[in-house]
């Protein structure tokens, strides 16, 4: 399967996400290509402090690997096989989400009539 | 699904449309009832100038949620093309969290959800559908009083002297409709959100996972028991 390219968004996002809400998100921008912090900051909408936390975390827990060594500042980071599977767990979580929504109708009629 | 969550934000933007629809349909009233007696009028301007002075306080929140929108149709739009290219949609993950986004109450800024917090936002929702109720309720008395004091005396003349209805006919049926809508709408969306909120909890089930097996290096994530 030919690997997307995440490419920069049209849209911001959330001013109010949580450390895992961007957990995921560090973890999906480098599940295909190595990424710079600086790529990160600049695609994700992350502060520096908060994205330096995030990346410490990411990288203590095995889930963020650091393909090169720090180059004058340039740090690289890619999503581990540790990190493809917990990012595995996040998408069976929204999968089962989106799937198991049928018998929505049936729960709004009795609310309607509740 | 994708589709009810688009349906989720348009009920979340419709909630504060309705409120300038309401607004709208007392500034025809006000109108119509041009021909009552000069102390029923200034009564009628009394109530009709109230919810328009509260229009402008609205402009905020509905501004905000119109540009939640606007950013959730761009998503979508990066979505749908992602899928004519590729399995995997990037911008799928971003979306989902702008939907919770729209869940939180305004002022909840904290960083690290629990499960607590999945109980304010159910208690905010609570909240929020008793507002909705005594809204509709209290629209609803205004309705009727109007329909005793203007609408009925409006149909009894018309038919005395033999001249259209039309006009109170037109009334009625908005009064209605727009009630029907806003309870149909409103009720929609919490079936939605609620359904979002067990979601939210699913997942921070799984980022509290990950923090605990940051202190337990050994879980590889697939589900089996670390060997």
């Amino acid at each position: 399967m030919k690997p997307p390219t995440i490419r920069p968004r049209s849209w911001t996002p959330g001013p109010r996400r949580t450390k895992y809400e961007r957990w995921v998100e560090l973890l999906e921008a480098c599940v295909w290509e190595s990424r710079t912090q600086s790529w990160l900051m600049r695609h994700l909408g992350l502060k520096t402090q908060m994205i330096k936390e995030d990346l410490d975390f990411l990288v203590d827990a095995g889930l963020f690997e650091q393909v090169d060594e720090p180059e004058a500042g340039i740090y690289v980071f890619k999503t581990t096989e540790k990190g493809r599977g917990a990012l595995d767990q996040f998408y069976t979580l929204v999968t089962q989400f989106f799937t198991s929504g049928h018998d929505s109708k049936r729960h709004a009629v009795l609310l309607l009539i509740g | 699904m994708m589709r009810r969550s688009h349906s989720f934000l348009m009920g979340h933007i419709f909630s504060s449309v309705f409120g300038m629809y309401i607004v709208m349909l007392w500034v025809i009233l006000l109108i119509a009832m041009m021909g009552l007696p000069f102390e029923l009028l200034s009564i009628a301007f009394v109530v009709i100038i109230i919810p328009i002075l509260i229009a402008p306080l609205r402009y905020k929140s509905a501004k905000n949620r119109f540009g939640a929108l606007q950013q959730a149709g761009a998503a979508l739009k990066e979505i749908e093309d992602a899928l004519d290219e590729r399995h995997v949609v990037p911008g799928l993950t971003s979306y989902i969290f702008l939907i919770f986004d729209v869940l939180r109450p305004a002022d909840t800024l904290n960083d690290v959800p629990s499960e607590n917090d999945v109980e304010k936002l159910r208690k905010h929702l609570t909240n929020l559908t008793r507002k909705v109720i005594i809204e509709v309720i209290f629209q609803g008395a205004l309705y009727i009083l109007l329909i005793v004091n203007f609408l009925i005396p409006e149909f009894l003349s018309a038919i005395e002297q033999g001249t259209p209805l039309l006009v109170p006919l037109v009334f009625l049926g908005m009064i209605i409709v727009i009630l029907v809508a806003r309870w149909i709408v409103f009720f929609y969306w919490r079936l939605l959100a609620r359904r979002w909120l067990n979601f939210y909890q699913g997942f921070i089930a799984w980022g509290e996972e990950l923090e605990s097996a940051f202190s337990n290096p050994t879980n590889t994530y697939d589900g089996r028991e670390p060997t």
